[in-house]
């Protein structure tokens, strides 16, 4: 092994320990959210057609804005768990996680005076930084896990549509999704001196592009919107329903691998001022 | 064999804003070499040259012929080094966050020399290092610093926190290191701490380099203070005849006090207090402070260091 895969491996065994708690705790409670919607789905499959009524009353753009398509049916498991759990709340709560650790990455070293140190070990920043990444991608992989896995438990038990390569179909779409908001707060993180600020700033992106996609929900005449968000490359549904991977989900990964190595250039690169 | 530490030029500005300019000297193998200046000078600024972590506007920084910003981590497996300020963002003992840092250098038998620092310090390695005192933490700080067996130390302010039995402790460490051949490059604004070790000094000041030199010769042609207390009142003219003697002030009602900026030799002072009603002398230690002590009495330019 080279000294540098072993600095690398090093930092992510560190990162990722330093990491587990927090990421224990959104898998638990985003499995556990997930459960209980499992729990209520019989009760709904069972008044599904008034709910429908209901609903059908709503805008598209309104319905898209939670998470919602067209073809909407609450009566099916894989509608009911997209339109409650994976549409909406998973987006903001998994962001959240991805902003925030992503963001620490080294504007929180900066931030906390420990970049000095940290710099001082004999490696290239990049490595150290990859180290980071490493631990950020193994938290979401659990949190997508947990709440993949309840998705597909779930369905088994209250007789859903959601077949195992479904299951697996979603964990890579919710994964794709964390990676790409962990991949922009990474390019902000490499480049802010607080971490604070990293995260609004990857916060505002994402925003901005769910904001896109509602617009574009809308109204025909903003519809070009949907192309500049990357939550129209995020199809759980698709996923759920089809049991394979969207194509679009490649756009997921691929910003997140992009802002990721943004970000590992910008640091290996950068003059910080502290 | 290159040099611990060459310095050429180097410049660094904040936009508009002055870090440092036109520094250069040479550290020499073996030595420890005290980098002295008020706050604000540019000590930190140039460390950071030093590990990597700013780009100099021109001029280059080496350690052991390697440049500093093209090559840090090369340069940075030289060193061991102490920050000023020492944080740690890990929620670990200090103990986790020593095998942490060792861990990358596993060919430098760490463990055993964190060991033997951690009692020399008498450093609890088992608690957490977010529970300790500044202190302790400038002790993980120097524990840390020590225990890669690097061979050049870069320690900025490396007694800030520690009482003055530790900072004894430290001091009788870095001659031990010394001794071993190792070079130290220690920053600091206490005169006194660099004083007791250094075998050469630096002084920076308003982010240009004021002297540098062995701290032999520094104390060689400095002045010292001495104050003589006269038995009666008598002419001190002998005394303001000699090119040795500066600046006789009297410090006492009755004229019987008085003190004297005395440089070498010594000779002719002894020569001349001779002839006059010497009742008592007091001669001062040969410091750096009597010689560096006016660059630290004027304003500093603090705007420039971050």
């Amino acid at each position: 092994m080279s000294a540098g895969t072993r600095a690398e491996l090093l930092m992510a065994r560190r990162a990722t320990t330093s990491i587990s708690r927090t990421a224990l705790w959104f898998a638990l409670g985003l499995a556990v959210m997930t459960a209980l919607m499992v729990a209520f789905f019989p009760s709904i499959r069972s008044s599904s057609a008034e709910l429908e009524d209901a609903y059908s009353n709503l805008p598209d753009g309104l319905m898209e804005a939670f998470g919602v398509g067209a073809e909407f049916d609450l009566g099916r498991y894989s509608s009911f768990m997209n339109a409650e759990m994976l549409g909406l709340v998973f987006p903001i709560a998994a962001g959240v996680f991805a902003i925030m650790q992503g963001a620490a990455t080294v504007a929180r070293e900066i931030e906390s005076g420990s970049i000095s140190l940290w710099l001082s070990i004999p490696t290239e920043r990049w490595q150290l930084l990859l180290g980071k990444i490493v631990a950020v991608l193994a938290g979401s992989v659990l949190i997508a896990g947990a709440t993949a896995a309840v998705v597909g438990i779930g369905s088994v038990i209250v007789d859903g549509d959601v077949t195992l390569a479904a299951t697996l179909s979603v964990f890579a779409v919710l994964l794709g999704y964390m990676v790409a908001t962990g991949g922009i707060a990474v390019a902000c993180s490499a480049l802010a001196n607080e971490r604070g600020r990293a995260a609004a700033i990857a916060a505002a992106i994402v925003l901005v592009c769910y904001v896109a996609k509602l617009i574009a929900g809308f109204s025909d005449t903003f519809d070009w919107l949907r192309y500049l968000s990357l939550f129209s490359a995020y199809n759980s549904l698709s996923a759920l329903q089809d049991g394979a991977i969207p194509p679009a989900t490649a756009v997921l990964y691929g910003v997140g691998i992009a802002g990721a190595i943004f970000g590992l250039i910008s640091f290996q690169r950068r003059d910080i001022v502290i | 064999m290159p040099q611990p530490v060459s310095i050429h030029k180097l410049t660094r500005y904040y936009g508009e804003h002055r870090g440092i300019i036109d520094v250069s000297f040479n550290v020499d193998e073996g030595s420890v070499f005290g980098f002295l200046g008020p706050n604000g000078a540019g000590k930190t600024t140039l460390i950071r040259h030093l590990l990597g972590i700013l780009k100099p506007s021109s001029g280059e920084a080496r350690i052991f012929g390697h440049d500093c910003w093209a090559e840090r981590a090369t340069v940075t497996g030289f060193v061991g080094f102490l920050p000023s300020d020492i944080q740690f963002q890990e929620h670990m003992t200090a103990q986790g966050l020593l095998d942490f840092y060792g861990q990358f250098r596993p060919e430098s038998g760490y463990r055993e020399r964190m060991a033997k620092l951690a009692e020399r310090f008498a450093l609890d390695l088992s608690r957490s290092v977010h529970e300790l005192s500044s202190g302790n933490r400038q002790k993980v700080g120097l524990v840390q610093a020590f225990m890669h067996d690097a061979p050049l130390l870069i320690l900025d302010e490396p007694t800030t926190g520690l009482d003055p039995l530790m900072q004894q402790e430290f001091l009788t460490l870095v001659g031990e290191e010394r001794e071993r051949g190792k070079t130290i490059f220690l920053s600091s604004h206490d005169l006194h701490e660099v004083d007791r070790v250094a075998t050469h000094v630096g002084l920076i000041r308003g982010g240009e380099l004021a002297t540098v030199d062995r701290i032999d010769d520094v104390r060689a042609r400095q002045q010292r203070r001495m104050e003589i207390m006269l038995a009666a009142p008598a002419s001190l003219d002998c005394l303001r005849q000699l090119a040795t003697v500066q600046d006789i002030t009297q410090i006492d009602a009755d004229g019987l006090r008085f003190e004297l900026r005395v440089s070498r030799p010594l000779g002719p002072v002894l020569k001349a207090l001779a002839g006059l009603p010497v009742e008592d002398l007091i001669y001062g230690v040969a410091d750096l402070e009597s010689v560096f002590i006016h660059y630290y009495n004027e304003p500093a330019d603090a705007e420039a260091e971050t």
